[in-house]
């Protein structure tokens, strides 16, 4: 009964969600065609703002086929085996007032999977299902921006609404992105989406001076908020907070770009209280050295850490400082080429040592749940684990079809990033590969893309796990030698996507 | 006689008045040296402000081609903002370039990343720094060479920095305005790489003309060529520093 009114109570908040951004649709088409129509009728009324008002269309059908891994040992999510997806979506800004424009970045998605399959406990045999229709509905809404900005004086800027903000010079990972749902270090574009903010900017010739407060959002639907900077009650009847502040300092410095972060974090996104953290950036063309070569890092401090110790005691608030640092190159080929090489260090990575701990410990665990429900006569229902976070919700993306690999939980990477442009004029290629320096392990895979003209692109996307030697994975007891890779529940994965833009 | 003499007198003075003036724009021309003409050629298609539309069409050795409609802004000689309007599938695209720093926004990445200047500006024959670097002036050191058309100049430019996109320029300026009619682009092997043709001279504001149409070809693979077709142009426009930042980019 109390299942039934729940199915029915997030029935009613998916078609209000829904709703509410069809409306936004005609919303912004109402703005948009009246902006149109005061961009003829004053064709100099832009010179406050930078540009004037735009919306494009684009819509896109995609297909994704996964090939699973089943770890008896491991804990790991339902994956499905496939997924189609129809796409539409609208991006764009209009001009209001002469100093108050809106932006937005909206989807309307028709999205199917199929075949989910885990491992079903006590014998192992594999269970094909067809998901959780919660969680996997046929329809969804996605609004990855949404914001106003006020100029009243081109030196001020204050912006309100969903909008993603990236201040680090990272190109594959950010480390100091505390605000918005983190993006895949195999491709960057999968993740479009912003955090809920209030920024205000003062803005001069060589620095930029930025605040923001971000409340954070506890429960959402079609990437509406539906529970924002909710006030929780524990037990000791102590109120928390769910927000983030930051402030950046700008300085544009002979050919280098520089940043000076500072955050304050109140639960948001993770579990850590009242937590400052400090970050910087730089990134500048290497003129001296190659005119074509640029390099950038970013590096973010912070005392204590949202993630567990290996021994899963909590470091939340642990007075031991961990840096997380990004390094990294890109070259710019004559044949329009570019090559990115990016080292990732995270101090609050497992070593070796703490992954094999968290291993043992965690397929205890899982073990000691599987036999406890297996008694109960219920089925089993594991944990996702290392690769299954994160969003501010908690959610991965609504709406995209390929993310392999977000999170990565020991402490050294290299990431690397192959692009070539206009190869065969219309072809552009890519090659992505997220290496484990502990074990040797990674995941990698091209993406091809072809644009026969300017309305329509198609493009191929495979990828793929390996473990160079495997001598080089970690021995942990009763699983044997795994590399970290092999925890992740998708090996390969291929797909593909038709877009049509208009 | 006397009178005959004050008649002789008169058109002696008269034809030398005549020839003077008639001489004198050739003889002024004639005087003008490589960097004057530089500074006009500046002048004339990188003017120290301006605010433009224009429409770049690209036509490849298949046939096909390629359109994108444009918005420039230029604030002095080192800023410069381009959005790209269309088509639909780089519409949101923006280009800054400030002194030897620039950066590309993209939209789907949502942030702005640097490039390097020698890139191809966008799928055309024109570079990055054909299009938002029109800064002759500081780049290049001139020389007057000889022109095999009598009406025109030819201006010989060698780059002062391995940083710039050519080793070598050639320009033909009309001798009547100084508007320029072609010019050849040249690598550091001595090879040709491109030539422009200017052609459609219009008054886009008062007192100031400039070539409507510029065709960039590419010596390399003869059946490509690009188009850019300016369809507005404001010299009298004026924009805050803050245009020219990267954080404004993407807004």
């Amino acid at each position: 009964m109390l299942s039934q009114m729940t199915q029915r109570i997030n029935k009613k908040t998916s078609v209000f969600s829904f709703s509410v951004v069809v409306f936004g649709f005609c919303f912004g088409s109402f703005f948009s065609s009246l902006a149109f129509a005061q961009e003829e009728s004053n064709p100099k009324h832009c010179l406050i703002f930078a540009s004037s008002s735009a919306w494009n269309c684009s819509a896109a059908f995609r297909g994704d086929f996964v090939r699973q891994r089943f770890n008896e040992t491991l804990p790991a999510p339902e994956v499905p085996s496939r997924t189609f997806l129809v796409d539409f979506n609208m991006t764009g800004k209009s001009e209001l007032l002469t100093n108050l424009r809106v932006h937005a970045d909206v989807d309307l998605i028709a999205r199917r999977s199929w075949d989910y399959k885990r491992l079903n406990f006590p014998n192992d045999s594999v269970i094909t299902t067809q998901g959780d229709s919660s969680d996997n509905p046929a329809y969804r809404s996605s609004l990855y921006e949404l914001y106003a900005l006020f100029e009243p004086d081109p030196e001020y800027q204050l912006t309100v609404g969903k909008k993603r903000i990236l201040w680090g010079s990272g190109l594959a990972s950010n480390p100091t992105d505390l605000l918005n749902p983190s993006k895949s270090v195999l491709d960057p574009a999968l993740e479009r989406r912003g955090a809920w903010l209030a920024q205000f900017e003062h803005i001069l010739e060589k620095d930029t001076f930025a605040v923001f407060f971000a409340p954070g959002v506890i429960e959402d639907k079609n990437t509406l908020p539906t529970d924002v900077f909710k006030y929780k009650t524990d037990s000791s009847d102590r109120r928390e907070s769910h927000s983030l502040i930051g402030a950046r300092w700008y300085h544009l410095a002979g050919h280098a770009d520089l940043n000076l972060m500072a955050f304050y974090s109140d639960s948001f996104k993770d579990p850590q209280v009242g937590a400052w953290k400090a970050g910087a950036s730089w990134s500048q063309s290497l003129l001296a050295l190659s005119k074509q070569l640029e390099g950038h890092a970013e590096i973010l401090l912070q005392q204590g850490s949202a993630r567990n110790a290996s021994d899963g005691s909590s470091r939340t608030k642990s007075k031991q400082f961990y840096t997380t640092l990004l390094l990294g190159s890109r070259y710019d080929f004559e044949n329009e080429s570019a090559l990115i090489f990016e080292f990732l260090h995270q101090g609050e990575g497992d070593s070796r040592d703490d992954f094999i701990q968290r291993r043992t410990s965690e397929a205890g665990l899982l073990r000691s749940q599987m036999i406890a429900a297996a008694r109960a006569g219920q089925s089993s229902s594991v944990t996702p684990v290392v690769f299954a976070q994160s969003s501010a919700s908690g959610k991965s993306s609504q709406g995209e079809a390929g993310r392999t690999v977000s999170a990565l939980g020991m402490q050294n990477y290299l990431l690397v990033n192959y692009q070539r442009y206009k190869f065969n004029d219309d072809l552009f290629l890519s090659w992505s590969l997220v290496h484990n320096l502990h074990d040797a392990s990674g995941f990698q895979g091209p993406l091809l893309q072809w644009t026969p003209n300017q309305t329509l692109s198609l493009t191929l996307t495979a990828n793929t796990d390996y473990a160079l030697w495997p001598k080089t994975g970690m021995h942990v007891d009763g699983l044997g030698r795994i590399h970290e890779f092999e925890l992740n529940p998708v090996t390969s994965r291929v797909g593909f996507e038709i877009k049509s833009f208009f | 006689m006397k009178a005959r003499l004050i008649l002789h007198f008169s058109v002696c003075v008269g034809s030398f008045a005549f020839i003077t003036l008639a001489v004198e724009p050739v003889s002024r021309a004639a005087e003008l040296t490589a960097d004057a003409l530089i500074e006009k050629y500046d002048a004339v298609m990188g003017p120290e402000n301006f605010e433009s539309s224009a429409r770049m069409t690209a036509k490849r050795e298949d046939g096909t081609t390629r359109i994108y409609d444009m918005r420039f802004v230029k604030k002095g000689s080192e800023k410069f903002r381009i959005w790209f309007k269309g088509p639909a599938s780089v519409a949101g695209q923006e280009v800054l370039r400030v002194g030897d720093n620039s950066w590309v926004y993209l939209p789907n990445l949502k942030r702005a990343t640097r490039i390097a200047n020698r890139d191809s500006f966008q799928g055309g024959d024109f570079n990055n720094a054909d299009v938002l670097r029109v800064n002759y002036k500081a780049d290049y050191t001139g020389t007057l060479g000889r022109s095999e058309k009598p009406d025109s100049y030819l201006l010989e430019l060698k780059s002062k920095s391995p940083n710039t996109s050519y080793d070598v320029i050639k320009l033909w300026l009309r001798k009547s305005d100084t508007m320029p009619i072609r010019g050849e682009y040249f690598g550091t092997s001595g090879k040709i790489l491109r030539s422009a043709e200017f052609s459609d001279y219009k008054e886009f504001s008062k007192g100031y003309k400039r070539p409507a149409r510029v065709v960039m070809r590419n010596e390399l693979i003869k059946e490509r060529f690009t188009e850019l077709v300016t369809q507005t142009m404001s010299v009298e426009a004026s924009f805050p520093d803050q245009r020219f930042t990267l954080p404004d980019l993407g807004k």
